[in-house]
């Protein structure tokens, strides 16, 4: 009897115990659901993506609006930032990402953060494509997902996109449904958008919801550690014993003209490209030697580009750059005959055979031939000339002229002594600029 | 006085510490050759323009010497940033010789360079001699460039006879067809570089390039023909091409009417 009771009383208290167990459970579960869904826009960032994400970007963005940001007034105002969904689309380098922005499970905008320097920038990103996107991918059951990144960066293409693309299965319950898929493409962030509709700039941090700090929306919020700035990655410059030389290559890539184009396009933060400018002793005579190699095989191509030694501690800063676009063009035709093959290049860069110098008169006052190797550079004469005309414009036509002809065509006595004092300045008759 | 007794011996040890690291430069300073016709170039302390170089490649670098170590190395930037980027060849010497330097390729860009090869062994020019050499002809041919490179045609023949066709910028004085004879002392420099330079194993490179004058040289030796040609003569035929080139400065030549066709 005692024994009864003593079992009886047992399973009432273990009774009583799971009954408080599972109020308790229930509780705390709610609680923590509803804790998640406070903390969401500040929960440490652990990416739930599909895709391969800009993660060190991430999270240091989530830094800055943590820093910055009237969480509570954010909240209230646009809804939970879902950190653990945004997507960088392929870029990284810690440039660009979108934070899906959710209320009542619906993702109702988005928030754009951009990286230019070490300012970072909020913006707006309410694109109804772009919302679905983001929906699908928080909320539908996905049965496949993949991503294209269009990286021809040859060229004329100046801009990667990342196509991201999700397949849906059925909802629940159902079972004859056909998948349905979305895609949507986000190209790199283009700064200068060439006058159309500038974005929208976020107002999360600081003014008008007050409670951050300020820092100020249009100039940007500090960015911390920024990786370093290498916006032309793949351009050695190994001219570090001269100075002027090496100065002048940091230009390179950065003026108007068609070459330096060339230079950003095919060569910027390309891993498969890679142009490098050495200086070397020993070449007697030669100004520069260009030397690519590509394999059939694969995609790289490499140039390096030989400096007379002589030349960079002698030649004017005309001379030096001219020689360095001279070299340029032959890579660049180099990278054109292995992407476009033999035939299509020919029709594109077609062969100079004879050309002619006029007078203002329009009247022919000299007639020259392309040399052997340089009929395709041909293409590139203008360009040399006016690159030349634009860095000196008091540099005398003529010696423009004969520069610009070096190595390309035939040139005349008098064309070959006025090249000739550009690349000796111990003569003391050059017209350019003597580097320092 | 102890004092003084320990400061004169850490001089003294100095000094032949100093003394050994530079006689160790001294020892390297020359121009070595490996049976793969790889180069090395060591030049005075303090030059930027070693030489590094096997067949395909050739790199000019400065140069550390530290005990048992050699440290070619190349310093750059990427275009757009000022962060300084290092290349290290560093190699440990494992002996050295009046006429023999073994060196091991220690980091990734030195064994990379050499062919992931354990060790390169390399023999002091002056000692690197094949005695079978027997010359008989050599014809030399060089294009222009982007430069003021001469345009030349040559021949010289084993009684010392040169013939000099040439085009030289700005210089019609050196322009045009001369023949002459080579002094014994310029025969005998060239006889040594052809036998000096591993000559029975050369070969030279295919690469794609453009504004370098493409060098031609035949040479006759022994009853056999070599025939190389190339935009980028490797590091162990420079010396042959620097001494053909300058030779009509060299030689007293005389102008000739008779153009002769030399073979290509």
């Amino acid at each position: 009897m005692r024994e009864k009771l003593n079992v009886r009383q047992l399973l009432l208290v273990l009774l009583a115990a799971f009954s408080i167990y599972s109020c308790a459970r229930e509780d705390f579960l709610q609680q923590e659901t509803s804790k998640e869904a406070v903390s969401a826009s500040s929960a440490k960032y652990a990416s739930r993506s599909l895709w391969k994400e800009d993660d060190v970007y991430i999270g240091k963005v989530q830094q800055v609006f943590l820093k910055h940001a009237n969480l509570e007034r954010f909240n209230t105002t646009y809804g939970e930032l879902y950190w653990n969904y945004a997507m960088s689309f392929g870029q990284f380098g810690e440039k660009y990402l979108l934070v899906p922005i959710v209320k009542k499970d619906k993702v109702v905008l988005l928030m754009e953060a951009v990286r230019k320097g070490d300012r970072l920038y909020f913006y707006e990103k309410n694109d109804m494509d772009l919302l679905t996107f983001f929906q699908h991918v928080l909320y539908s059951s996905i049965i496949s997902h993949s991503e294209v990144i269009d990286g021809n960066k040859a060229a004329k293409a100046k801009y990667i996109c990342s196509t991201r693309t999700i397949v849906i299965g059925c909802l629940n319950g159902q079972t004859d449904c056909e998948p349905v898929s979305y895609s949507h493409m986000v190209c790199e962030w283009q700064g200068d958008s060439g006058g159309g509709v500038p974005p929208k700039s976020f107002p999360p941090l600081g003014d008008p919801f007050g409670g951050g700090g300020g820092g100020g929306g249009d100039d940007g919020y500090e960015y911390p550690d920024p990786p370093e700035e290498n916006p032309n990655q793949d351009i050695i410059n190994q001219l570090t014993d001269y100075p002027c030389a090496q100065s002048l290559l940091e230009q390179l890539p950065n003026m108007n003209n068609e070459l330096a184009r060339v230079l950003k396009d095919i060569f910027q933060n390309n891993d498969d490209y890679r142009i490098t400018f050495k200086g070397k002793s020993g070449l007697g005579d030669k100004d520069g030697i260009t030397s690519t190699v590509s394999k059939p095989d694969s995609n790289k191509f490499f140039a390096t580009i030989f400096l007379n030694d002589n030349v960079l501690k002698n030649a004017t800063k005309e001379y030096i750059l001219i020689t360095m676009y001279h070299e340029v063009a032959h890579a660049y035709l180099d990278f054109e005959l292995k992407r476009l093959g033999q035939a299509q290049f020919d029709e594109t860069y077609p062969v100079y055979v004879t050309g002619a110098d006029y007078a203002p008169d329009g009247t022919i006052v000299n007639r020259f031939g392309f040399k052997e190797g340089h009929q395709n550079v041909g293409f590139f004469l203008s360009t040399l000339e006016n690159i030349l005309s634009a860095y000196n414009p008091n540099l005398p036509p003529e010696t423009v002229k004969a520069m610009a002809k070096a190595g390309i065509t035939t040139m005349t006595e008098e064309e070959k002594v006025l090249n000739a004092n550009e690349r000796d300045t111990t003569l003391g008759k050059q017209k350019g600029t003597k580097c320092p | 006085m102890k004092n003084i007794i320990q400061t004169f011996i850490l001089f003294s040890f100095t000094i032949v510490i100093s003394l050994k690291l530079h006689g160790q430069e001294k020892k390297l300073q020359d121009t070595w050759i490996s049976k793969n016709n790889d180069v090395i170039v060591i030049k005075e302390k303090g030059n930027r323009f070693n030489i590094l170089s096997t067949l395909e490649e050739e790199e000019q670098l400065p140069l550390n010497i530290t005990g048992d170590s050699l440290n070619f190395y190349s310093e750059y930037t990427k275009v757009g940033s000022n962060k300084q980027y290092l290349n290290k060849y560093d190699f440990f010497i494992k002996s050295l010789s009046k006429k023999k330097l073994i060196l091991r390729p220690v980091s990734d860009l030195s064994k990379e360079y050499f062919g992931n090869r354990e060790e390169v062994t390399f023999i002091r020019q002056k000692y690197n001699i094949d005695p079978s050499i027997s010359f008989e002809k050599i014809v030399y041919h060089t294009t222009g460039c982007l430069g003021t490179c001469s345009v030349i045609d040559l021949e010289i023949d084993k009684n010392r006879n040169i013939y000099w066709d040439g085009e030289v910028l700005n210089n019609k004085d050196r322009s045009g067809q001369f023949k002459g004879q080579l002094s014994e002392a310029l025969y005998d420099e060239l006889i040594n570089i052809l036998k000096s330079s591993n000559l029975k194993s050369w070969s030279f490179p295919e690469k794609e390039g453009h504004d370098g004058a493409v060098t031609t040289l035949i040479l006759y030796y022994n009853g056999e023909r070599k025939y190389f040609k190339s935009m980028f003569p490797p590091t162990i035929a420079q010396q042959l091409i620097d001494f053909l080139y300058g030779l009509d400065q060299k030689v007293n030549l005389i102008r000739t009417d008779k153009k002769k066709v030399l073979e290509r």
